[in-house]
């Protein structure tokens, strides 16, 4: 969390983790280069570098998006989806120096305008015309958008629902990227073992996202509850709940995370942080606030608000404890609406 | 329902923020990828296909041979054989001419110099055999004696011989040296690019046992192919013509209405001829 705007809020956990990022990246490069060079003594560098940047792009976007629903999987995920902006960023960076190689090499030195030489020259059905490169510039623009929106400052005037949309489309410009190297560099290619990665590559991503979403969707189920007279409904039973640790339910259609907290205290609060919809129900009472498991974006469980100098909110609900049983009411209270914890007796 | 809580064992939580030592899981995840980075980027360099033993040198160097305008620009430079070559220490190289980036010579422009010596400064690309001069432009001038007392160069055609290949239509720049590799589905914008800026066009032949030959492309009366093939350009086709020869040069001139287009497992299995 920070309070002002700045390029990047460093902490040591950080700077190890882009230190390794830059190591490995920088290794792949050097490697491919330098074993392509002398494997192959004709390779030239720019080629092998369009090559390297490609496949390390495109294996660092397998990556990423491996990431986040193996975090929802397993938490021990979750500490490598803290940073994972600055490996899309780097991605990023991959594909534009592919890019500019490529744009260079092929479509230059010609009377024709380079960019529109991209759309123009493959232009076919088939498979042997097909214009991959028109799926890798448009995925190109969807990184470029992403990465330069990456930062906090987008994030919280674009507003969290926003962004977080803006930033599903890392799925279209996958799509794109999969269509560029099956109509691309698997139309160079005659043997079938780049055409089992890719197809293997696609398969994993698509394999632990329906995993992870099936996990979502038993969690997002709501049972059916009998309100009291004053709209509450029982959630569950006192004794389901650790302390320090929320419990998630669905109520009234919304994930809300029920806290028990400072012995007795039980707050309930939605289950999604403002900052990227995290779930604030796998996360933890930590320094006093219900922490967030993805990014550590804090709140008062009585009132929804991070402490100052903070200033996201999230909603509150009304909540009870009768007979070993929390009941929470499941109309929301604006974010930020301060609610007195129930006490267990 | 007990109002205490349960007696569980708080699971380990990380903070990004908070100054702990990195999990140890994080830790195996890291040293598990960049070992991952490098084994990978190691074994796809290695196995990366289709680069040839194609190189340029970008020395501009001065050549003196006889220029042929057709049946495609070329320059006849007699070229030393290398040492141990005996008393025959030279032999006639056929260089394609072609001028900077993605261009080459029109028949037209260098017609006044066809068949006669001249002096030129250039950078060469070869591959298997066969090169190219990039001329630096405007540097083309007739000389006196380009090659001494050798007969001059003929442009007729002989040997010819009707066959069915299947292979490749590709810009021979590229293939000679400009790109590597410079064929194939990823090299197709650029390979069109050079082929409507005029470089002369080129037949990659290929056999069942993946040997390749490049030929010189041309309609049956000899002139360039260049804006009527590029649809097909870097696809496997299969096509027939007549083979012949312009000293060692291979040009085969293609019926444009038999070309057809063909599967990459198309072209490494039956070949018909090649």
């Amino acid at each position: 969390m920070s309070v002002s705007y700045k390029a990047i809020g460093w902490n040591a956990f950080k700077w190890r983790y882009d230190f390794v990022l830059a190591l490995g990246v920088a290794l792949f490069l050097a490697t491919f280069v330098i074993v392509g060079l002398r494997t192959h003594p004709a390779a030239t560098i720019p080629i092998q570098l369009m090559r390297a940047t490609a496949i390390a792009g495109f294996t660092l976007l397998h990556f990423i998006l491996l990431i986040g629903p193996m975090a929802r999987l397993d938490a021990r995920w979750l500490p490598l989806l803290y940073n994972r902006r600055h490996l899309g960023v780097t991605m990023f960076l991959l594909a534009l120096l592919h890019s500019v190689i490529a744009v260079i090499f092929y479509h230059t030195g010609t009377d024709a305008n380079p960019i529109v030489s991209i759309f123009v020259t493959d232009a076919g059905a088939r498979a042997t015309a097909f214009p991959f490169q028109a799926f890798g510039f448009g995925a190109l623009l969807i990184l470029f958008v992403m990465a330069a929106t990456s930062h906090d400052f987008w994030l919280a005037n674009l507003t969290a629902p926003i962004w977080k949309t803006l930033h599903m489309s890392v799925y279209v410009a996958y799509a794109f990227l999969v269509v560029h190297v099956a109509f691309g560099f698997l139309q160079s290619e005659t043997h079938p073992l780049p055409s089992v990665l890719l197809g293997g590559g696609v398969a994993l991503v698509c394999g632990v996202h329906l995993a992870a979403g099936w996990r979502q969707t038993s969690l997002d189920r709501e049972p059916k509850r009998s309100a009291a007279d004053d709209g509450f409904v029982p959630v569950c039973a006192v004794s389901e709940l650790v302390e320090n640790q929320p419990k998630g339910a669905m109520v009234g259609g919304e994930r809300v995370a029920i806290l028990r907290y400072e012995g007795n205290q039980v707050s309930v609060v939605s289950g999604v942080c403002q900052h990227q919809n995290g779930p604030l129900a796998e996360g933890r009472f930590t320094y006093g606030c219900l922490t967030c498991p993805w990014h550590g974006y804090q709140y008062l469980p009585a009132n929804g608000c991070s402490p100052e100098p903070f200033t996201e909110k999230i909603p509150t609900f009304q909540v009870r404890v009768e007979a070993g049983t929390v009941w929470v009411h499941p109309q929301a209270n604006p974010a930020g609406t301060s609610v007195p914890p129930a006490l267990i007796d | 329902m007990s109002p205490s809580p349960s007696p569980q064992a708080p699971k380990p939580f990380f903070i990004g923020w908070e100054a702990r030592p990195v999990p140890a899981f994080v830790t195996l995840v890291g040293l598990a990828l960049v070992a991952a980075a490098v084994t990978v980027a190691g074994l796809t360099a290695t196995w990366q296909s289709h680069i040839g033993p194609a190189t340029w040198d970008f020395a501009i160097a001065e050549h003196h041979g006889i220029l042929l305008s057709h049946p495609a620009p070329m320059l006849v430079e007699t070229v030393d054989r290398g040492s141990g070559a005996g008393a025959d220490s030279t032999r006639r190289a056929l260089r394609f001419l072609v001028k900077p980036d993605k261009f080459g010579f029109s028949r037209e422009e260098l017609d006044s110099f066809h068949l006669k010596p001249v002096i030129l400064q250039a950078s060469l690309l070869e591959n298997g055999g066969r090169s190219m001069l990039e001329v630096t432009p405007g540097s083309i001038a007739m000389a006196q004696d380009a090659n001494g007392s050798a007969p001059h160069p003929s442009t007729e055609l002989k040997n010819p011989q009707k066959l069915t290949l299947r292979g490749e239509i590709i810009d021979s720049k590229c293939y000679l040296g400009a790109m590597n590799p410079g064929q194939r589905k990823t090299h197709r914008a650029c390979a069109i690019h050079c082929l409507r800026g005029g470089i002369p066009a080129a037949f990659l032949a290929r056999d069942r046992n993946h040997n390749e030959q490049v030929l010189l492309l041309t309609s049956p009366a000899g002139d360039p192919l260049n804006h009527s093939i590029l649809d097909f350009v870097a696809e496997p086709v299969e096509v027939t013509g007549t083979v012949s020869y312009a000293g060692d040069l291979p040009v085969f001139a293609i019926d444009l209405a038999s070309l057809r287009r063909l599967t990459n497992a198309m072209v490494s299995e039956a070949p018909p001829d090649a």
